[in-house]
Order: C-alpha cells, then sequence, then structure tokens
C-alpha cells in the first residue's frame, strides 16, 4: 500500500513537471515549479547521433542559445544531467580536437567554451550538474562552471580530467579551476595522470559536493533541498594553500621529469597552474586557451589521439552481436606461467575457468609468481578468483564447457596429442583454441576432426598486464567464432587484434625483425650498451638484447628457428644464441644473458656480449655506423614486415599494425604507432635509407621495400 | 497407513551429483575466504559441469549455523554470485549440526511436493569467520549517544562504561554452549562418557581409527572423486586436500593430551573431539524423472528421513535415536543397512551412540560395527558445522556406489538434543 502512495505521488509531481516539444537536438528541457513558488529548469543531454554523450560543436552552439532563451533567465534552479544511461558527459569531440591545425583556431574553440559555461554565472539561477553516469574531460569542466556537482553512488561512474592522455591541457577551464578547488597538489596528480575517480574517491577530494544514492534523479524538491544545503558552501580552497602552488608545481615537475620530453602537455599543464593560481579567472583563462591551443596543434597529441581511436576500434570488434551467447565458461590446458595467466584473466573477470595440469605444484607456482608481480591489484581480484578459478589434474568437466584454451608447450607433437584427447572429451559447440605464439595455426590443427571451430588467441606474457591478444582466424575457422572471441577478449579488458594465419602472426614477425637485427648489430660491431641505449631514447620500452633476456635466450632462438622456416632469408638466425644456450645463460630465468640479474638493476654484460658478438662475426671487421644508422636499422625492417603483413592481408589494414605494436610491443604512443612514424619520416627517406642498408649490410632480404612502399600510401 | 499411501506417488528423489571445497583447520589456508564464497565456488563447479542445469533449477537450499551479518541469508548471496538466474528463490536453514543435512531434506520436501524438480542444495561453513563480540550491556550503555548533544553530555555517556562492558566474547565459543544445559558441546561428550562407561583409551582408539580410515580414502584417490582444489583468491594458495587428517595418528600420541572440556577427571581431548573447520558442500538433488530428462547422472536415491529429540545434555545420543525412528517406520531393521555414518562429533558421543543403539538390539539388530563411518569422519576431517550433514550425504551415497553395497544411514547428533537420520539407497 505505501508503495503505492509513493508511486502516486510520484507521479503527480512528474505532472507539474511539462517537457517542451523538441527545439533542441542535443537535449529535452523539462521544466517544473519549486516549492518556493520559483521556476525549476532541466537539460536531459542526448548528443544527437552519438551512442555517448559528448561536447559536439552543435551541442555547445545549442546550449549557448538556450541559456540566452527567457526560460533560462527566468529559472531558479538550473540542472544538468544526461538522459543516457551510465554516461553524463563523456567529453568534447574528439574528432574536433583532431582537426585543429592553427593555433588561433584552437583559442577561439576553448574561448567560445568557456564563454557558454561563463554564462551559469551570469544567470539569477542556482545550477547544479547531476552526473549520473561517468562524467570526463570538458563534461566536468562544465560541472565545475556550476553551483553545485552532485553525482550518484555507482562506482562504475568515473570522473576526472583525462586530456593529458590525449596530448592536450584540459581547455574549458578545467586546468585553472580544478586548483583552485581541490588544491594544487591534487589537481596536479589528476590532470597529469589523467585519472578517473570513482564517486567516492572523488568525493574525498571535493571534486563533487554530494554523492546521492544511485536511484535518485533529480526534481524540482530534491533540487530545492540541495541549494539549501549545499549551494551557499564554499567550494574552493583556502588561500593558504593556493600560496604554496609554487612550491608543489616545482616538485611534481621533478616528478614526472623523464615523461615530459615526450609528453609537452604534462609541462603546460604545470606551466599553466603555476602561472595562474593568484590570477583572476579571465586572465588565467587566456593563459590557459593559449597553452590549450599550443599543446592541441602538436604532433604528439595527434599520435595519441590516433592511438586512442585505434582501442576504440579494436574494442569495437568485441561487441559485434553473436547468435549464440557469450563464452561463460573456460577450460585452460598447461599449468605455467601462460595458463595460469590466461586462467586468472578470465576468473577475474566473472568467467568460470578450469585450469588442468598434471601437477597441481606447478600452477602453485605460476600462481605465486603471478601474485608477486601483481600484489598492488590482486585484492580487487581476490573474491572472483576464489569462485572462479578451477584446478584439476583431470578432465572432469571439460565436456561442459563453452571453450578451451590450449597453453602448453610449443611442440607441434605436444599439441597434437593434447587436442586429440581434447576433441573426444568436448561438446560439439566448444571452441578449441591454441595459445601458439609462433606455429601456424594450420599446423597447430591439422589433425582435428572439426577444424572450423578451432582458432587462435595469442596472449602476451605477462598475461595479466599485456593489453593485447591477437586472435587468429584459420583457413577453415567459422567467422562467428572469431566474433565470440573478440567479444571474450574485450570481456577480458583487453585488446583484440584480428589476423590471418600466419607464422608468428603480427607482433612477433614484427618483434622478430627487431630481435635478429639486435644481435646482428651486435656483430656488425656496434657497442652493446649504445644500441641499448638508442633503443630506449626512440621510446620502446626495451633494447633488443634485453627484450631477447626477458623472454628467454632459448625460446627467442626456438621461436626464431620457425620464423626463418616459415618466412625465409629475411628471418635468418642469428648466429650467437646457440653458443649462449650451450653456455646456459638463457636470460632473467637464469639470471644471465646480455645482461645479468644478480643485483637490483639489471647490468648490461659488457665483455659477454663481446665476445658473442666476435663469434658470430667471424673474424669481419667492424661496420662503422652512425646513431641515426642504428636506430633505422632496427626500426625500419620491422616496418617493412609491417608492410609485408599488410600486403598478405594477414591484418586488415596498416593501422592494425600500429594497434600489436603500440598494445603488444610497447611502441611508444605518442610516436602514434610504427605506421605513423613512416608517414612522419616520409616515404622517400624510407626508401632509401632501406636501399642504403641493403647495399651496405649482410642479409639484403631483409631491407626490401619495394611493394611495401604501396602500404605507406594507403595512410 | 496413509504415508504409504503417499510414498507410492511421491516422485523418487536421486542425488546426481554433489561436489565440496577441502575441509581445511579454522585460521589456517582458507581463514580469508568469505564463506559465501566458498559456496559460490562449489556452486560454479557444479554448474560449468552440468551447463543444461542452470535453466531448470527450481530453489536454492544451503544450510549454514553461524551466518555472518555480512552475508545474511546466505544461500541467496551465495545464489547471487554465480551465473544462476535472480528469479530462482534460495533460502537457508539451520539445525545446528545438522543443517546441511536439512538442506538436503527441505529439497526432499520441495520435490515430493511438486515445488521444485531440481534443487541446488549444499551447505557451508567458514568457522575462522565467526567474530567475537562486545557485551549487550555495551551496546546497550552506548545508546544515550545518540541523544546526548553536548561534549559534556557526551562525555557522561562514556564514563559509565567499565572494563567488563569490553570483554570480548568468542562468538564460536558461545554458539557451541547449549543455552538450557549450559553446557559446552565437549562437556554433553563427558556426560555420555560418564553414563556409559566409555574409556579414554576407547575414545583414543576410535580418533586413531577415524584419521587412518581417511588416510587411506586419501590414498586410494576415493576422496578426489568429491573434493574439488580451492585456490584461495587472497594468498594464491592452492588448497588441494583436506588438512586436518593426521596419517601418522596414534594411541600413545592421543594419550599425551589433556582433557580440554573438564579439566579433571574428564576425557575429551582435542585429539578425539572434531576439529574447527572452514568448508562448503554442493549437492544437485533432483527428482528422478528430471534427473533422467536431462541426462543427469545418479548417485543414489535418497529415501526417507527422521529427525528425533532427545534431553540436552546427551544431545550425542541423537542418531540413535533418529536412526531407530527411521527403520521403526519403515518396519526394517539394521539388517537391512549396509553402512552407518554417525558424524563424528566426539568420539565419546558416537561410541555411546552404539551403545544406546545396542538397546533395542532384539527387536532392530545391531549395525554392521566393521563399516561404521567407513572413510573417517569429522574427528579426521572436521566439522564445518553447516556443511557436515552435506559431506555424509555425498560421501555415503558415494561410497554404496563405489562398493556397489545397497542401503545405508547417514546420520549427525544435533546441539540442543536432536538428532537426524537420512536414508540412502544406491541405484545398482
Amino acid at each position: 500500500m505505501e508503495l503505492s502512495g509513493f508511486n502516486q505521488s510520484h507521479n503527480s509531481k512528474n505532472q507539474d513537471q511539462t517537457s517542451l516539444g523538441e527545439p533542441y537536438q542535443n537535449f529535452t528541457v523539462v521544466t517544473g515549479v519549486l516549492p518556493s513558488g520559483g521556476n525549476y529548469c532541466e537539460l536531459q543531454f542526448h548528443t544527437h547521433g552519438r551512442s555517448a554523450n559528448i561536447l559536439t560543436f552543435e551541442f555547445m552552439q545549442e546550449l549557448g542559445a538556450f541559456l540566452n532563451t527567457t526560460l533560462a533567465e527566468e529559472a531558479e534552479v538550473l540542472v544538468f544531467r544526461s538522459a543516457k544511461p551510465g554516461i553524463f558527459l563523456a567529453g568534447a569531440d574528439i574528432s574536433m580536437i583532431e582537426s585543429i591545425t592553427q593555433e588561433e583556431d584552437a583559442i577561439k574553440k576553448a574561448e567560445a567554451g568557456k564563454a557558454v559555461f561563463g554564462r551559469f554565472k551570469a544567470l539569477k539561477a542556482k545550477t547544479i550538474a547531476w552526473l549520473n553516469g561517468t562524467c570526463l574531460g570538458g563534461g566536468y569542466e562544465l560541472a565545475l562552471f556550476c553551483d553545485v556537482i552532485a553525482m550518484n553512488k555507482n562506482p562504475k561512474y568515473k570522473v576526472g580530467l583525462p586530456e593529458t592522455k590525449l596530448g592536450i591541457i584540459p581547455g574549458f577551464g578545467g586546468t585553472v579551476l580544478l586548483p583552485r578547488r581541490i588544491g594544487p597538489k591534487s589537481a596536479l596528480e589528476l590532470i597529469l595522470k589523467g585519472k578517473a575517480l570513482t564517486p567516492r574517491a572523488a568525493k574525498r577530494l571535493n571534486m563533487v559536493d554530494v554523492l546521492v544514492d544511485e536511484h535518485v534523479v533529480p526534481g524540482p524538491d530534491v533540487c530545492a533541498q540541495m541549494i539549501r544545503k549545499h549551494g551557499q558552501k564554499r567550494t574552493a580552497v583556502s588561500g593558504f594553500k593556493l600560496a604554496f602552488t609554487p612550491l608543489v608545481v616545482y616538485m611534481v615537475r621533478k616528478s614526472i621529469e623523464p615523461m615530459r620530453k615526450n609528453y609537452p602537455a604534462l609541462s603546460a599543464v604545470c606551466e599553466v597552474v603555476r602561472q595562474t593560481y593568484f590570477l583572476p579567472e579571465s586572465k588565467a583563462f587566456e593563459i590557459e586557451n593559449r597553452a590549450f591551443a599550443k599543446t592541441a596543434i602538436t604532433e604528439t597529441s595527434k599520435n595519441l589521439i590516433r592511438v586512442f581511436n585505434l582501442s576504440e576500434s579494436s574494442k569495437k570488434i568485441g561487441r559485434v552481436k553473436t547468435s549464440q551467447p557469450p563464452l561463460a565458461t573456460l577450460g585452460v590446458i598447461g599449468g605455467g606461467v601462460m595458463g595460469v595467466g590466461i586462467a586468472l584473466s578470465a576468473a577475474k573477470s566473472g568467467i568460470f575457468t578450469r585450469c588442468r595440469d598434471l601437477n597441481l605444484d606447478v600452477v602453485q607456482k605460476s600462481l605465486k609468481s603471478a601474485h608477486k608481480s601483481s600484489r598492488k591489484v590482486w585484492s580487487r581480484w581476490a573474491a572472483d578468483v576464489q569462485r572462479n578459478l578451477r584446478l584439476q589434474t583431470d578432465p572432469y568437466g571439460f565436456d561442459g564447457l563453452d571453450c578451451v584454451i590450449e597453453a602448453v608447450f610449443e611442440d607441434l607433437d605436444v599439441k597434437h596429442k593434447v587436442f586429440s584427447e581434447l576433441e573426444s572429451v568436448i561438446s560439439k559447440d566448444c571452441i578449441l583454441v591454441t595459445n601458439t605464439s609462433s606455429l601456424p595455426l594450420s599446423e597447430v590443427g591439422a589433425k582435428l576432426k572439426h577444424p572450423e571451430r578451432f582458432a587462435g588467441l595469442h596472449f602476451f606474457n605477462p598475461v595479466l598486464r599485456m593489453p593485447l591478444v591477437e586472435v587468429i582466424q584459420g583457413k577453415q575457422t567459422d567467422p562467428e567464432i572469431i566474433d565470440r572471441l573478440c567479444q571474450f577478449v574485450v570481456k577480458l579488458g583487453k585488446f583484440p587484434l584480428v589476423c590471418q594465419d600466419t607464422s608468428g602472426f603480427v607482433v612477433n614477425r614484427m618483434l622478430g625483425m627487431y630481435l635478429n637485427e639486435g644481435v646482428q648489430l651486435l656483430a656488425d660491431g656496434v657497442a652493446p650498451a649504445r644500441m641499448e641505449k638508442l633503443a630506449k631514447n626512440f621510446g620502446l620500452p626495451m633494447g633488443p638484447l634485453r627484450l631477447l633476456d626477458e623472454i628467454g635466450i632459448d625460446i627467442g632462438n626456438h621461436v626464431a628457428r620457425i620464423l626463418f622456416e616459415q618466412h625465409g632469408d629475411r628471418y635468418a638466425v642469428p648466429a650467437g644464441l646457440d653458443q649462449m644456450i650451450q653456455a646456459g645463460r638463457l636470460g632473467r630465468k637464469t639470471q644471465k644473458g646480455f645482461y645479468t640479474y644478480d643485483s637490483k638493476k639489471p647490468s648490461l654484460d659488457e665483455s659477454y656480449c663481446q665476445s658473442i658478438a666476435k663469434h658470430v662475426a667471424r673474424g669481419q671487421a667492424p661496420v662503422s655506423v652512425t646513431d641515426e644508422d642504428i636506430k633505422d636499422r632496427l626500426i625500419l625492417p620491422m616496418l617493412a614486415e609491417g608492410c609485408r603483413l599488410v600486403n598478405e592481408k594477414v591484418v586488415s589494414g596498416p593501422e592494425w599494425i600500429d594497434v600489436g605494436m603500440v598494445f603488444g610491443a610497447g611502441f611508444p604512443p605518442y610516436k602514434g604507432g610504427i605506421m605513423a612514424y613512416a608517414k612522419s619520416l616520409g616515404v622517400t627517406y624510407v626508401e632509401d635509407r632501406l636501399h642504403t642498408f641493403s647495399e651496405r649490410f649482410s642479409y639484403a632480404e631483409r631491407f626490401t621495400f619495394a611493394k611495401e612502399r604501396e602500404v605507406l600510401h594507403m595512410l | 497407513m496413509s504415508d504409504v499411501k503417499m510414498s507410492s506417488q511421491k516422485p523418487r528423489v536421486v542425488l546426481c551429483a554433489g561436489v565440496r571445497t577441502p575441509f581445511v583447520k579454522a585460521g589456517s589456508t582458507l581463514r580469508n575466504v568469505a564463506p559465501e564464497d566458498l559456496g559460490a565456488y562449489v556452486v560454479n563447479d557444479l554448474l560449468a559441469a552440468f551447463p543444461k542445469v542452470r535453466d531448470h533449477v527450481g530453489e536454492v537450499i544451503f544450510g549454514c549455523v553461524g551466518q555472518s551479518s555480512m552475508a545474511p541469508n546466505i544461500a541467496r548471496v551465495i545464489q547471487l554470485k554465480t551465473s544462476l538466474s535472480k528469479r530462482i528463490p534460495a533460502y537457508t536453514v539451520a539445525r545446528n549440526c545438522s543443517s546441511g543435512l536439512d538442506a538436503v531434506t527441505h529439497a526432499m520436501n520441495q520435490i515430493w511436493l511438486g515445488r521444485s524438480e531440481l534443487v541446488m542444495v549444499g551447505g557451508v561453513e567458514s568457522m575462522s569467520f565467526y567474530p567475537m563480540r562486545y557485551p549487550l550491556s555495551f551496546k546497550s550503555k552506548l545508546e544515550p549517544l545518540m541523544r546526548a548533544k553536548s561534549f559534556i553530555q557526551k562525555l557522561k555517556v562514556f564514563s559509565k562504561i567499565r572494563p567488563k562492558d569490553l570483554k570480548p566474547i568468542n562468538t564460536l565459543i558461545e554458539g557451541l554452549t547449549d543455552p538450557i544445559a549450559h553446557l559446552i558441546m565437549g562437556s554433553t561428550a563427558e556426560v555420555l562418557a560418564q553414563e556409559y562407561d566409555i574409556s579414554r583409551q576407547e575414545q583414543d582408539a576410535f580418533a586413531v581409527s577415524s584419521h587412518h580410515k581417511a588416510t587411506k580414502a586419501w590414498e586410494s584417490g576415493f576422496f578426489e572423486g568429491e573434493v574439488r582444489p580451492v585456490v584461495n583468491g587472497h594468498s594464491a594458495h592452492v588448497v588441494a586436500a583436506d588438512n586436518g587428517i593426521r596419517g601418522d595418528s596414534s594411541s600413545e600420541k592421543l594419550a599425551k593430551l589433556k582433557p580440554i572440556f573438564q579439566r579433571l577427571g574428564g576425557s575429551v581431548t582435542v585429539g578425539n573431539a572434531s576439529q574447527v573447520t572452514d568448508g562448503a558442500v554442493g549437492l544437485l538433488v533432483a527428482s528422478e524423472n528430471k534427473a533422467k530428462a536431462l541426462g543427469l547422472p545418479i548417485i543414489a536415491v535418497l529415501k526417507d528421513y527422521a529427525f528425533a529429540g532427545c534431553d540436552p545434555k546427551r544431545m550425542g545420543l541423537g542418531p540413535a535415536f533418529a536412526t531407530r525412528t527411521l527403520l521403526e517406520k519403515h518396519n526394517m531393521t539394521w539388517k537391512d543397512m549396509d553402512v552407518l555414518e554417525i558424524n563424528e562429533a566426539f568420539a565419546a558421543q558416537v561410541l555411546a551412540c552404539i551403545k544406546e543403539i545396542a538397546k533395542s538390539e532384539e527387536t532392530l539388530g545391531m549395525p554392521n560395527l566393521e563399516t561404521l563411518n567407513p572413510n573417517g569422519g569429522a574427528i579426521a576431517m572436521g566439522h564445518p558445522l553447516g556443511a557436515s550433514g552435506a559431506r555424509l550425504v555425498l560421501t555415503l551415497s558415494r561410497y554404496l556406489q563405489k562398493e556397489k553395497l545397497n542401503q545405508g544411514l547417514a546420520s549427525l547428533c544435533i546441539g540442543g538434543g536432536q538428532g537426524g537420520a537420512l536414508w540412502i539407497q544406491s541405484v545398482a
């Protein structure tokens, strides 16, 4: 009875509110009467033609126009909320930022945005930003201009200013207003990291004024109460705290020193905060506009936006509708580091996983190392892992699984055995997957009775941290299985990259070039330290020798052989590795490889590297090379291989090579991926360099760049 | 008579499948794992092994004694943490030590009544999770704090609190103490040891044989068929087997232990009593028709059950009375039963039950003592209160099936003075 009574009164309240036709495309205006008799006005956002709410040019125009109507001027309370579930405003339109090429243009856009938001203050109405969903970037800057920021408590809703991740600074007032609201230290941290916070964390920092339960929606009564309670509250930090801004900026700037060179937006944020903390808003905004404009036209920003778009398009292929339900249960064969990594990723994402290994001690060891390397975030997964990870030595229950992934040693006979055993157990709808890194699918699945339900998923080590998964389509694989696997990969929170069957797939074919070239450079007499440093300076996470150590010399050699057998001379196996394996220097796992790992910091074992170099060079005289030569020799053969991958139609376009390089190989995102980097170098430069290399150095096949150049024209 | 008529129409209830986590000592490898997560794990394992079941589960019933205030109606919490639909109703049953058995009998009732055809049943207990609490006086003295306005008033409220108000109470010990007889469970075993003249040596010998039988069952691979290794999600430790079983247990070793409940002249020690344990059990119980329609395996038929009351001071005798009631109801004698399981709350209590059962030897005969608790019991594996009943049903059913025996009784004594017994028939 009580419940229905509540409903009725609620309905009658709604009847007081009237919606005004459809004069605006991007939001609906709802009006009502406040308990005091004043006008209540609510804007419900729904950006036209977009799945999420974003601040498009038209949106801003309409908002500006609305603020000039008598309706807005006469309202006593003006509320902004979203009409779309889960998202308040995702920020400014990225394609708009991408298209900016002139500083003046950028300044104009920033000014126009601030002018619209600035109107809030001129109205007599108290404004409330009611964040009933995630609110990022420009959306939160809109909120910063309001009198009260309210947010629905749902840990899935996030709030933050992630602009620096796109190489720009918050340009609608965020860089100026946030330090004034929450203090310079928290503000700088938030903006520089681009981190989005949960409602509770945001409240703790005073980024929002009031948290409301998830089911509460704005209305005249609630909002009138909210204004009474929170409308007068001081939302700025004390001047005393602000006075420390220069000191805080100085310290923060030091802490981000290594990043500043490659991400100019970080310095720009620090600079704006330091220059504006004592200025009146109008002056401060001018400084912000100029800094925004400077960052918006940088190559870095364009590259970061490109990478962001790449990640979005990768996630998109995981959202294709399929006739079958998403995978709910998973089997993993093999309890090594790879197998357990996959099992943990799935279990923590709520997928019940059976991990089978004949020896549970092996599994325990892999689990412990996974636990150790992700201790900081582990507690968030604990309960899900508890409920969903099942270890077993027997094939019990495999007949009921939706999908089984094999993650055993890279050996064809072992894999064939595993699959023939599996085929006799699993149900007819179960998807069979191999997690091979170098063997082609056609060989792994050669003996299957039902190759149409067989595909590949190539996870990278360490699985829990690496964001990329290559989804490999065999010649006979049913296309819907690929869609379902992409869905699965996105569910794990990773990026899928669909590629056709080829030995090494995308990332290992590219990295194979890089690693081989590294050892070859060593043989050509290049000092190892010099090469490693150049690779790191370029922005790659590791030099080739260090990366080989991490992979393990034996595994690296094994993969190199497979690539050579499959792709021919351009993958000629570097000679020194055999000798290292004989000497038991297998890289990080044996504490010794090209580097030694006994102390905390790995150190390059130069004398050993030289002896390997001598062995490989077989008495040839060292070649003299410049730094530029070394860098190009490391990068350009990789690029050529990427072009070959596109030509062979392994991936559907050059942008997918960049997905692989950035998310799978750690190619610096501020360079936008290897294809974007090549474009910035220019096709002729790339061609000339590779041509010279092919004449100067041995194994010329890897510098081939004939048909490959066409790919760069596709960009 | 009307009972017989009813039973001819009642659907046959069968046990289709069952799994359990390892039973581990409280405070050991699963001490930080919430009981609802353990429960969800066994349910998930069953659902993944029999995916067709998911859309046919009519109800979820779990037994649990010490439900935490963080997960009230733990059966529902467990259900919502699995992939089972929200629309399925779930409830928790509690009858102290037989809560897990009660979950099974409730499922039988629901199936007999035609209210469900397939029930997800289980028992769960984390005895590590039993909290410490303040005396009630602390709470009532704090209550005026809500009305206190000024600082002085607040100070006054706090000034009334005395050290004895802050004395922590272990709710596990509190829960194991009978509120009517004012005896802790171990002392009720002492009462029986005295009355039925059961010596310390007899008790220790029984405990040793429990450990040895459980060890043998593990070595023969019997328990691997029901125990599912668990990963402690917090510490990433693999927990693969029961950890309370001592294969090297001997009467000499146990003789060294001091009586714990009755220091003077007592005979119940931690060595001949059940262990304090964490664990969960999940069972799939269905009508025979449903099981066949879904192509589920059938381990055993759950025929009937009985509960009986007795003196709370002598709660350990419960199984004797419950089994007697059940046998008499169906005009059976002990000759009809191949196996008897009595939950080993205390060695003294099991031995007293045997002596009590012997009192009706003339009419009902005697159970085969060779096959009493053939795979060991709670003295070796532990007694996670709400889970033990369900474990007995699972273990006994699987044992009958493995040994190709016909039928048996699973019984438990129940704190507060009751006994419960379930009649299980294998499907040969």
